[in-house]
């Protein structure tokens, strides 16, 4: 679920983000990113991500960085908090320790 | 694009590397239900699903996909420790198994170009329930740190790995996180670090591509190989850096550490296969062997010629290029052998399903798996095995409850060796045996024999391979409509094979099926008879015997003579192929060894060794007795090539079944 409210786009994807969805969504964002001057990640209706959901996300935050554009990730469940244990990923760090 | 044209392309191509996969996919899942769980099995298992799906979805055949990733799920679970395996979900995997080749014939059958069938939907949708199941929703690639206990290792090693992904991985069908997470559960300690630079912009990003790549630091008791195995799949299109540091913690003494810099061994890989194969079309080498062996032929016209013209240097040069012609001719024998093993394996899937659904507990033993035969001879054998395994399942071994003072388990054999120029076949069960009263009594009901005639054992046993002959109180699905058997026996015999049957009333049978090594080039005897030429096969050939006059007069009207102290049965070539006799000429006899005994063949001149290449002999001569085929010697005349098996089963019909030539 991708919605623009007031120069605020909110992404909330739900179920699955995974290979299977990555195209669709990220066109989606695509679409709607330029009109954006904040970003809110909402996670908890997610159940299961993978690499390209995870990169995905990264590329998210990045494209917010390099416009300057606020960049919030809130309601990381369990599932999603495993998967970026195992990569050694923190959203507040960006992962800087590894690069 | 036209996806559909390209799949029309690599139909084939798919649908070979697919059976191949799904081939070995059973192997591992039978392995495991035999076994228990095992690492190696249900890696090989997931491999193979995560191969199809990555194929498949690049041709964009979506019913595959769409499947087998449910199944891939289930099985990343599986290999992760999150789901425990059981008989019943590896009863449950098998069955996908089965769906996905049902699902991919499909789609080769239609090119792609059709929706799967009611049928097939239908399977995959009660298929997929079942697998979601088991598959608790909140599971994901990676493993939770509590469920997955870690191992503990004797002799644990600390590494280091960068890893740098390939670009195509995840459009293959290969997960990233399952790699780290098998590593992980495999591992004392385990510490991953994301590189996340590479990854662009929304505006850059190639969704599916891969842009990660990962410094990871870990403690394991794998081998360094074993640690590359779990790349072994994406190796190609990947860069690998490991550097081990050392760490003894054995059971005896700790050494003291030495520096890390000391310690450090650099292991680089990036894509160095240690093996190198090809897949060549079946054709291009029957192509190739047809061709050497016109040269054989076109080369035995060079050595007569080079004789006639009692030239000894150009002798000496035709006798290396024979020689050379021999090395390249087994060469190339070579690469159509295979090892029957592969054939083998496959029944253990048929003696699980037939075993379950007869109420039968049969252990399957295999034997001699590593015999190597022509990959055609196989290919013919494999259907005729099948009926003569299900039929031993079905009508020979018996329930749990009837099999008495015996275990209530049967067994099931399957043995496979080398024997004087012919590999031989065994298959043995340790079920009920042939009743030969039983037998006897049916065949003169279905007419087969009339009653009160005399049959020695073997041929009372033979009548279970005669068309219409069914022993079965009622038809099944399996078997009882007396067909199956009379198909095996006529495949065999159109191999140039024989098969004999040995029983014993509530011990067992085994069937022994005998077969030519190979369908194309062989090392011949070449003799004549009359004015004909003959060629026995030279691996049968045990020794020449020049007879004396004394000798000839003992010749018993040429039945058998004495060799050593042994008596041993002859077979006159000239009077059975109604050869113009020569008295004067007959004085030669080739003993030939075969299932075990020897015989005699009593021939006019003997002239050694002979490289021969077989030319089948056209329809006309389907009914010929006693000749197997033809070859062209460097004359140009036609020799005939011998049928040992067929030959040695006319001398025991004449002598009802001779016993006294067993070879010591």
């Amino acid at each position: 679920m991708i919605t623009l409210k007031e120069s605020s786009l909110h992404v909330n994807p739900s179920g699955e983000l995974t290979i299977y969805q990555v195209e669709e969504f990220s066109e989606k964002v695509k679409k709607l990113i330029s009109s954006a001057e904040r970003l809110y990640v909402d996670l908890s209706q997610l159940d299961k991500i993978d690499s390209a959901g995870f990169q995905l996300l990264v590329s998210l935050q990045k494209s917010c960085e390099s416009s300057q554009k606020s960049f919030e990730i809130n309601g990381i469940t369990n599932s999603v908090h495993n998967f970026m244990l195992l990569f050694g990923f923190d959203w507040n760090t960006q992962g800087k320790g590894a690069e | 694009m036209n996806s559909t044209l390209q799949f029309s392309d690599i139909a084939k191509e798919f649908h070979i590397e697919s059976i191949e996969l799904l081939e070995a996919m059973e192997n591992s899942l039978v392995y495991i239900r035999e076994n228990g769980m095992d690492d190696e099995a249900i890696n090989a298992v997931f491999r193979a699903a995560h191969t199809i799906k990555g194929a498949a979805g690049m041709y964009k055949i979506d019913f595959v996909v769409e499947f087998t990733h449910i199944a891939e799920n289930v099985l990343d679970q599986v290999r992760n420790g999150t789901i425990a395996m059981s008989d019943e979900l590896s009863e449950l995997l098998l069955e996908c198994k089965d769906h996905i080749q049902h699902l991919v014939e499909f789609a080769v059958l239609t090119c792609n170009e059709e929706a799967p069938t009611q049928e097939l939907c239908d399977m995959t949708k009660k298929l997929g329930a079942s697998l979601n199941e088991i598959m608790p929703i909140s599971l994901h690639h990676a493993v939770d740190v509590s469920t997955s206990a870690p191992i503990t290792p004797l002799v644990e090693k600390e590494w280091t790995m960068q890893l740098k992904l390939g670009h195509s991985i995840m459009e293959q069908g290969f997960e990233p996180a399952s790699f780290l997470a098998y590593l992980r559960k495999n591992s004392a300690t385990f510490d991953a670090k994301v590189h996340v630079t590479s990854i662009p912009v929304i505006e850059a990003l190639n969704p599916t591509q891969c842009y990660l790549s990962f410094e990871i630091e870990f403690t394991t008791s794998m081998s360094k190989e074993e640690i590359l195995d779990v790349f072994d799949f994406i190796k190609d299109d990947c860069e690998i850096v490991l550097n081990e540091q050392v760490t003894a913690v054995s059971t005896q003494s700790v050494t003291a550490r030495q520096s890390p810099k000391e310690e450090v061994k650099k292991t680089t890989t990036q894509a160095q296969p240690t093996a190198y194969s090809i897949r060549v079309d079946a054709e291009k080498i029957d192509q190739l062997i047809n061709l050497i062996g016109e040269m054989v032929i076109a080369n035995a016209n060079v050595v007569q010629q080079s004789i006639d013209m009692k030239n000894s240097e150009l002798i000496e040069s035709v006798s290396i290029v024979s020689r050379m012609l021999e090395d390249i001719r087994e060469g190339a024998m070579q690469i159509r052998m295979v090892q029957i093993g592969e054939t083998f394996n496959k029944f253990k899937r048929i003696v699980m399903d037939l075993s379950k659904k007869l109420g039968k507990e049969i252990d399957l033993v295999i034997k001699g798996g590593e015999t190597e035969l022509d990959k055609t001879v196989v290919e013919k054998i494999t259907d005729p095995l099948v009926h003569i395994v299900r039929n031993a399942i079905d009508h020979g071994i018996e329930l749990p409850s009837d099999r008495g003072d015996k275990s209530h388990k049967g067994t099931l054999t399957l043995n496979a060796y080398h024997d004087a120029g012919t590999v031989v076949i065994e298959i043995s069960d340790d079920g009920k045996g042939l009743d030969e009263e039983m037998l006897y009594k049916k065949g003169v009901e279905k007419g087969l024999i009339e009653e009160g005639v005399v049959l020695s054992q073997q041929e009372i046993y033979k009548l279970i391979l005669a068309p219409g002959f069914s022993t079965a109180p009622a038809v099944t699905d399996l078997s009882g409509r007396g067909v199956g058997m009379d198909v095996v026996k006529r495949n065999i015999e159109a191999l140039r094979g024989d098969i004999e049957i040995k029983s014993k009333k509530g011990e067992g049978t085994t069937l022994i099926i005998r077969l030519p090594l190979t369908l194309a080039i062989i090392d011949g005897f070449l003799v004549k008879v009359g004015e004909t030429f003959y060629v026995v096969p030279l691996d049968m050939v045990v020794e020449c015997i020049e007879i004396n006059d004394k000798e000839k007069a003992e010749m018993h009207g040429n039945n058998y003579i004495n060799l050593r102290g042994s008596i041993l049965p002859l077979l006159n070539i000239g009077a059975f192929f109604d050869e113009q006799k020569n008295e004067d000429a007959r004085a030669n006899i080739v003993v030939v060894h075969y299932a075990g005994r020897r015989y005699g063949f009593i021939v006019d001149e003997l002239f050694g060794e002979f490289q021969t290449v077989i030319k089948p002999l056209g329809k006309i001569f389907h009914a010929l007795k006693g000749i197997s085929g033809a070859t062209i010697l460097g004359s140009g005349t036609v020799a005939l090539i011998l049928d040992v098996p067929m030959l040695i089963n006319f001398i025991l019909t004449l002598k009802g079944g001779i016993d006294e030539s067993k070879s010591a």
